[in-house]
């Protein structure tokens, strides 16, 4: 397990994604329900396929790509219904979450990343 | 929304688009998606157009502390928000729109401080050196380098790109940092102390041994930003979320619009948010003219009142103080944090959508949505806060309602019956 700094985000084929009306897709699980970290802490990870990222607030199982733009230590997932699950409410009086700087935990994980309609009816609806 | 130069064909079941990314097409292929919401539903079931409007103005009338929640992101219009805004004040309710959750700190930001500003058109023909702090338009404004700020020619910047510099301050390599001419890679949550530390060379100041513990960034990359700011002849700083998101927040905005009115005393400098979502910074225009505040207004009391953090969407939510929710094109369900989105699912939720999304699924009725300002005409801000009409030009796949204003309208209709 490593801990990193969490940054979440618009990137542009995840824009693509939500424009085109396409959430309920697989193609919105491959464009945001990922994780970019730098190559080296990927690699202390044993290069897994997919990670559980922890926060304070909560946990998510996702993807992992990688991004040779990142520090070692900083981690990136696309704005979206996974990020969402690790993001703190506190708005520090803003109306803004903290969608940026949270502290974060990172391993290896071998559970199911869910496709957007089970998210949304595990965690919301209280369904399968 | 920083385009108006899109030209659209529109021939039998295709859509052709010219100067748009990757994003925008998107969202015109919408126009003939298989997936467009045609029919109200109730519970997920289909009902008449009639029946779904009643529902909605019951659950409205019923609502003890209603959130009417308008967001004006993707395609509606400002004569839409209107509506909205009209609506919260005679229920009592609350508007707010995505601002609150997205460049709400910049506004805070300018609300402290003041920010000087321009045109986008006055960046383009006149600023020799582009700073983008915490924003990576190559990803989140695809066009905005191409067409607005950095390639172009303009009227005192012939050659283009050749004119001008660029800065980027972020802590990641962007792509669009990979292509400045100086890349600051600022230490995570470190802006504020970089902001200083530019103010205190600015002033003539030395730094002392903890800035680039404190920042990230070495004394030397700090005077070098400072020497290219200074001697440019018109400076254009563009802020995106890295600011509004981080810890710190609007006071991260605060702070560098501070530095942005001192760098005036030595050269031209303007400020502008990469605002995305289309016509976002037109609900803080509408709200600003229809109620004296941007976002997060109440009207409890029968007079408008604003607090970020107490009358802010994501705050309300948390504190589970709404018992109603009106989303007018907006997927709140996909982007507000888990704790925010258990309490949404939980009341009475009305959206009006184009698209099956999570709000959708989580919703009591669906109302069907209009493409504003392509289904039909409406007006909409640019990122520099510029209106521009938006014409139709093609019919929505309905006739109940001719707009989402219309709908709004209709809806406002059943609330006064």
């Amino acid at each position: 397990m490593i801990e990193v700094v969490l940054n979440t985000g618009s990137t542009v084929r995840q824009g693509a994604v939500i424009k085109g009306g396409r959430k309920l897709t697989d193609e919105y699980v491959k464009e945001a329900a990922y994780c970019s970290l730098n190559p080296e802490d990927k690699g202390d990870l044993g290069s897994p396929e997919k990670v559980k990222v922890r926060t304070d607030v909560g946990e998510v199982t996702v993807y992992t790509r990688v991004d040779e733009g990142l520090n070692s230590g900083q981690i990136f997932i696309p704005r979206g219904p996974w990020a969402n699950l690790i993001i703190s409410a506190n708005t520090m009086a803003t109306g803004s979450p903290y969608y940026k700087g949270m502290t974060a935990w990172v391993e290896p994980s071998q559970e199911r990343v869910l496709d957007t309609e089970t998210l949304i009816n595990r965690y919301y609806l209280n369904k399968e | 929304m920083a385009c108006d130069d899109i030209e659209v064909e529109v021939k039998e079941d295709e859509i052709i688009t010219k100067n748009t990314c990757l994003m925008g097409n998107s969202k015109f292929q919408e126009l003939t998606s298989k997936h467009r919401l045609v029919s109200p539903t109730i519970d997920g079931e289909e009902v008449e157009w009639k029946e779904a409007l009643k529902r909605s103005a019951e659950i409205l009338k019923n609502a003890k502390r209603p959130l009417i929640y308008i967001y004006i992101g993707s395609e509606t219009s400002v004569e839409a928000m209107k509506v909205g805004i009209n609506m919260a004040d005679h229920l009592g309710g609350v508007i707010d729109n995505n601002v609150s959750m997205c460049h709400g700190p910049t506004v805070l930001g300018i609300q402290e401080s003041g920010s000087p500003s321009s045109t986008i058109g006055e960046v383009k023909n006149r600023a020799d050196t582009i700073v983008f702090w915490g924003s990576n338009p190559m990803e989140s404004h695809p066009c905005h380098e191409s067409k607005r700020s950095v390639f172009p020619m303009g009227f005192f910047r012939e050659r283009g790109r050749n004119d001008r510099k660029v800065i980027v301050v972020d802590p990641r390599l962007t792509n669009t940092a990979k292509q400045a001419d100086l890349y600051v890679r600022v230490k995570q949550n470190g802006d504020i102390p970089l902001i200083n530390a530019m103010r205190t060379v600015l002033s003539g100041k030395e730094l002392n041994e903890f800035t680039e513990k404190s920042t990230g960034v070495t004394p030397e990359e700090i005077k070098e930003m400072i020497d290219i700011l200074v001697g440019s002849e018109f400076v254009a700083v563009f802020v995106g979320l890295g600011l509004a998101s981080s810890r710190g927040k609007d006071k991260n905005l605060a702070t560098l619009f501070k530095f942005v009115a001192e760098l005036n005393e030595h050269t031209k400098c303007i400020a502008m948010a990469n605002r995305g979502h289309c016509n976002v910074a037109g609900f803080n225009q509408v709200c600003g003219w229809m109620t004296g505040f941007p976002f997060g207004v109440d009207f409890s009391e029968g007079y408008p009142r604003y607090n970020p953090g107490e009358f802010t969407t994501t705050d309300m939510l948390v504190r589970d103080e709404v018992d109603v929710v009106l989303l007018c094109c907006a997927d709140l369900g996909a982007h507000l944090p888990k704790k925010a989105v258990e309490n949404l699912a939980k009341v009475p939720l009305i959206t009006i959508d184009i698209s099956p999304c999570p709000s959708t699924m989580i919703s009591d009725v669906v109302l069907p949505g209009v493409i504003d300002g392509m289904e039909c005409e409406g007006s909409f801000y640019r990122l520099d806060n510029i209106p521009i009409r938006a014409r139709k030009f093609i019919d929505p796949p309905f006739d109940f309602t001719k707009s989402n204003e219309d709908t709004l309208e209709q809806i406002f209709e059943e609330v006064k019956r």
